[in-house]
């Protein structure tokens, strides 16, 4: 139980109590003799109806096994803004025995009536489980399968949902780590019926995302009282990257070019009269030169001379790897946003380089490091125009890891190897790859905006709950973390000096696309 | 959040706020509609205060640079006080005002912000109680409205809440469609405004019953009457010359000492000494010689004289002394009365004496019967412009012979007051201003515009139920134009009539339409007879192929059993309820 919790459920007894002691303390019998009595049995009733949903709660959640035995959230009714009623009414009746202004008794005894009448119809109406006992919630990411930056929409149905009267049903919930958060309020109108709740997400960020459940509770229309939180409506929904445009990728082949050489086949369904020679036992007949053999008077046979050009086969590998020294472990833990841009431009990058290769004729095969089923493995796809979905799926699937280490993803073959990575680095026992760099600071935005905090101003609209003390500073520290984080991010990818790959690439973005120069 | 959704959101809170506070303004001023004067600054302060308060608000201004700014409004407007614009009342009232406003947009702070307007309120609520713990039936309605007009503001700031929440984060926010209701339960809407009627009377009826009885009563100075003078001096007394006794008042303590005071009846004289018949009784300081006056000392006979013994008060702090008299005047100890008053020396060996009359505590027009006969006739009987004040006259002055002393007269009730009672009392006890008004003055006014309001809220209430009323007749009228047009219509136009018949149906049932919903994938959602067919039809109408008899037909029929399927799920009380629903789909 945090402090503050522990706070607004000590309001309950406290509030009441300091109005008692401060009526005792001005010596004010009218209160004690004529005005207590009334409030203090609508208190003991408030405090029953409490009770009893608690011990209620209490019984039920004894017979799941849920690892909660004691429902201190039954207890916690209060809202920061019905805490801070019960403490001014309790304040307003110190005030009035000790001055007798008849406003501040009014003020006082409408506020104390007020929250325990309105706790009490919260604790026996909303309370428990009952509001949710036929509710079905369904959360839905449309599409399900986007691609990288396409408009998402979240759309929730409700049904079944018993939303009292006098209550409001709101909801919260995050689709992604650093996604946007949808907030939802429905009035007691929605109660028992079918509804559909819309928000729009905005543009996608790739990956197989698992959107946690939502969290849902009641609270009163008049803002005093709320009751449990409940979590439910869990969505998945993939997005798949979305392939950069790669300027200068052909350059990755070098200059030797592997259609220069043409190699000679014995038996090619297409042949010429170039290159001719005499019949050795073996040769296919159907290649004898008839027309030279009669001039020759032997047989003569066509050699085949047009050979199609070798199409050069790449393999583009994509660099995931959290460091062999362990110096990015720990990278899911960070609260900035760089590493999930850095890896989205690892891939946009990655499948880039690999469509553009594909394009001019090159054979490519992307590998990467993603999960397959509960591990992570090396996984090979290989590029097909017509057939890319199988590519993007791999590319949606790649994060962070740090059990397939950059080696193991590389061949022995000779075939040539192009790496995508944030970190250049010097690979002991493997043939030395061609280095596509995609450096942090160019591919990485700022962090998050931070509202304007001056002395004079409130950072938010006035009424606001984001104003209060204590949601600022968890604000500031959250921000102070991230900015933090993001420094640590930014200093352990730097580490690696990639001025030090001469001839190597780097990649940058241009105007949407990606430019490759070489270092 | 744009300036205008802020406005937007802001709007409703801000409305009610100020109809509670200019609610309580109106109801104070109706019955102080004859020192509209004296009001004006009660207004200013009020209407400038919140106005300022909420905009300092708007513009979301920390508190501690909204209280500078009100201070130094304060300081700087301080030169009107010395210049008589008025008194300190419109900046006592200002800064709570302004406070309050700028808390009524707040997060937390509902009930502190509410506090202004109830003190608005409870100064016509307070005039109502007769001085007592217990306000009138007018007062009760008063007090339940408040706790009425309470729950709406508190219902609107949290819709302002809400919409907040629902609009600003730190963390980006999605934005939110509206919700798009698919089915609904039917006949709920009654239920709903029943809860909120009832938590409301129960809280009106709490309020009512319990702050009435936290309630502290002050005693205040109150207007003056004059009565004969039995103050003791050199001597005895005149017999019975004209002195001025302070009636008794209370009422419900408040922070602005505004409202009406309640008069209790005559305090009692401050002694019981007997008098001594003069010739030339003097009745007030200023007859007297200024070297006198300075003195304190005057010895005369002159003939008593009781004329304008039913005259108005003189003014506050305003005593006489009586002739053949003499002392010292002194400055009065209490209130701060600006007067002089009269201290008596040691007393004379008493002469004639006189048993000063019973003077009447109650404003009973007889008065109590006298000891003594009167020295002279009673002053000519002159129509009192107030009676229940006006007529605890003067009673007829004692004989000059001898009467038994009276008691000892009981402690004065201001003597007993708190020390904050001081200024308090002050605007009451100054004739022309609001406070020094008496209860049943305003009483008249009031209750002349109950009946304007009475017939107002029936007027609006027999409006809307006419218009319920007639809903059951809209119903049918439409119903029976989409089953079978009143007049030619198109191939088309019946189509769309058909399937309105079928929405309505659905509807009645609860289903509702989603806006991006084609017929077909409502059809399926519902899963009542006719629907689909109904759809079918309707989407070939809407692609523009060609319809025909057969289809017309059945278009009809199916949206006939689409209507009488759907409402077929209903009981009876809900198929009633349907018949009062609008819109139709």
């Amino acid at each position: 139980m945090t402090w503050t919790r522990a706070l607004r459920v000590s309001t309950l007894v406290l509030a009441p109590v300091a109005a008692t002691a401060g009526s005792l303390y001005a010596k004010d019998d009218k209160l004690i003799t004529t005005a207590a009595p009334v409030l203090v049995v609508m208190w003991m009733i408030m405090a029953s109806t409490i009770l009893l949903r608690l011990l209620h709660e209490t019984r039920r959640r004894a017979a799941v096994p849920d690892g909660r035995r004691w429902p201190w959230d039954h207890f916690d009714v209060l809202t920061a803004t019905g805490a801070t009623t019960m403490w001014t009414s309790a304040v307003a009746l110190t005030i009035a025995s000790l001055t007798g202004w008849a406003s501040v008794s009014l003020l006082g005894v409408l506020g104390l009536g007020a929250m325990y009448v309105v706790a009490t119809w919260t604790a026996i109406i909303a309370g428990g489980a009952a509001p949710w006992q036929h509710a079905k919630i369904t959360r839905t990411i449309v599409p399900e399968i986007a691609v990288e930056g396409d408009s998402l929409r979240e759309e929730i149905r409700l049904s079944g949902v018993r939303i009292p009267y006098g209550m409001r049903l709101f909801a919260t919930g995050r689709t992604t780590r650093h996604g946007v958060i949808t907030r939802y309020a429905v009035g007691a109108e929605a109660s028992g019926v079918e509804l559909k709740l819309e928000s729009d997400l905005g543009g996608a960020v790739r990956g197989e995302h698992q959107a946690p459940a939502m969290t849902l509770w009641l609270g009163d229309t008049l803002g005093l009282t709320r009751t449990p939180i409940v979590r439910r409506g869990t969505a998945a929904f993939t997005v798949l990257p979305r392939p950069g445009v790669v300027d200068g990728a052909r350059g990755l082949l070098g200059h030797g070019g592997d259609d220069a050489m043409s190699r000679p086949t014995l038996r090619q369904p297409t042949e010429g009269s170039f290159r001719i020679r005499d019949y050795v036992p073996g040769d296919d007949s159907r290649r004898i030169h008839w027309v030279r053999s009669l001039q020759a008077d032997r047989l003569i046979m066509r050699l085949p001379d047009e050979v199609p050009p070798a199409d050069p086969a790449v393999r583009v590998v994509l660099d995931t790897e959290l460091g062999e020294l362990g110096e990015l472990t720990g990278i899911d833990d960070l609260t900035c946003r760089a590493p999930h841009q850095l890896l989205d431009a690892l891939v946009h990058v990655w499948l880039g380089i690999g469509n553009s290769l594909m394009a001019s004729g090159t054979r490519v095969t992307l590998v990467a490091a993603a999960h397959q089923g509960d591990r992570i493995a090396a996984v090979e796809r290989k590029m097909i125009a017509r057939a890319p979905r199988e590519v993007l799926k791999l590319g949606a699937r790649v994060a962070w890891q740090a059990q397939v280490p950059l080696a193991a993803l590389l061949a022995r073959s000779p075939e040539r190897q192009v790496v995508v990575s944030c970190r250049p680095r010097q690979l002991a026992g493997a043939t030395e790859p061609l280095w596509v760099v995609v450096p942090e600071s160019a591919w990485t935005s700022a962090e998050l905006w931070s509202p304007m905090m001056t002395a004079a101003m409130l950072p938010f609209p006035i009424g606001s709950d984001e104003n209060r003390l204590g949601r600022r500073r968890r604000e500031r520290n959250r921000i102070l973390r991230m900015k933090l984080d993001r420094a640590v991010f930014s200093q352990v990818v730097c580490w690696s000096d990639w001025t030090a790959f001469p001839g190597n690439y780097l990649a940058r973005p241009d105007q949407g696309r990606v430019s490759l120069a070489v270092i | 959040m744009t300036p205008s959704q802020r406005f937007r959101l802001a709007r409703p809170v801000v409305l009610v706020y100020w109809l509670v506070l200019l609610g309580g303004l109106t109801l104070y001023s109706a019955g102080q509609l004859g020192h509209a004067r004296q009001l004006t600054p009660l207004w200013i302060g009020a209407i400038v205060g919140t106005g300022l308060g909420q905009l300092l608000a708007i513009h979301n201004f920390r508190m501690w640079l909204t209280t500078a700014i009100l201070v130094i409004a304060m300081y700087l407007t301080m030169p009107l006080l010395s210049s008589g614009f008025s008194d300190f009342t419109p900046w006592k009232v200002f800064l709570p005002a302004a406070l309050c406003g700028f808390w009524s947009l707040g997060d937390r702070a509902v009930l502190t912000a509410f506090w202004f307007p109830v003190v608005m309120w409870m100064l016509p609520v307070l005039d109502r109680t007769d001085g007592k713990l217990a306000p009138d039936t007018t007062g009760l309605v008063l007090l339940g409205a408040l706790a009425l007009a309470f729950f709406l503001f508190l219902r609107m700031r949290e819709s302002r809440r809400v919409g907040l929440w629902t609009a600003v984060s730190a963390i980006p926010l999605a934005p939110a469609k509206p919700a798009t209701m698919l089915k609904e339960a039917p006949g709920r809407q009654i239920a709903r405004a029943g809860w909120g009627l009832t938590v409301t009377a129960l809280t009106a009826a709490i309020t009512a019953w319990v702050a009435p009885r936290l309630w502290h009563i002050e005693a205040l100075r109150g207007d003056e009457v004059e009565v004969p003078d039995l103050t003791q001096t050199v001597g005895l007394p005149c017999c019975p010359s004209l002195a001025l006794a302070e009636t008794s008042r209370s009422r419900v303590k408040e922070y602005l000492d505004l409202g009406l005071g309640h008069d209790d009846g005559v305090l009692p004289p401050q002694d019981s000494l007997s008098c001594l018949v003069c010739d030339d009784p003097i009745d007030t300081v200023s007859d007297l010689p200024r070297d006198r006056r300075e003195r304190g000392q005057y010895v005369g006979w002159a003939d008593y004289t009781a004329a304008g013994s039913q005259g108005a008060p003189t003014g506050y702090g305003d005593r006489r002394v009586a002739a053949g008299t003499t002392g010292e005047i002194a400055d009065p100890p209490d209130h701060g009365a600006p007067a002089n008053t009269y201290v008596a020396p040691q007393p004379a060996p008493p002469v004639p004496t006189f048993d000063p009359p019973v003077v009447p505590t109650t404003p009973e027009p007889a008065p109590t019967e006298p000891v003594t006969a009167p020295l002279a006739p009673p002053a000519p009987p002159e129509p009192p412009p107030q009676p229940t004040l006006a007529e605890p006259q003067a009673p007829p002055p004692a004989p000059p012979e001898s009467v038994p002393a009276p008691a000892p007269p009981a402690p004065r009730q201001t003597q007993a007051l708190p020390a904050n009672t001081g200024h308090v009392a002050a605007p009451n006890a100054h004739p022309g201003v609001p406070g020094a008004q008496h209860h049943r003055a305003a009483s008249p006014v009031i209750p002349a515009i109950w009946p304007w309001l009475v017939v107002l809220v029936s007027g609006a209430l027999i409006f809307q139920l006419v218009l319920l009323a007639l809903r059951p007749l809209r119903r049918l009228v439409i119903l029976r134009h989409l089953r079978d047009p009143f007049w030619a219509e198109t191939v088309d136009q019946r189509v769309s009539n058909a399937w309105q018949l079928a929405l309505i149906g659905l509807r009645d049932a609860g289903w509702r339409p989603d806006s991006s919903e084609a017929p077909r994938e409502l059809a399926a959602r519902v899963g009542v007879d006719g629907v689909e067919r109904c759809a079918v039809v309707l989407e070939r109408a809407r692609h523009g192929l060609g319809i025909d008899a057969d289809d017309l037909s059945e278009i009809r029929t199916s949206s006939l059993v689409a209507y009488h399927s759907a409402r077929g799920k209903l009981g009876r009380v809900a198929r009633a309820v349907t018949w009062l629903r609008w819109p139709l789909t």
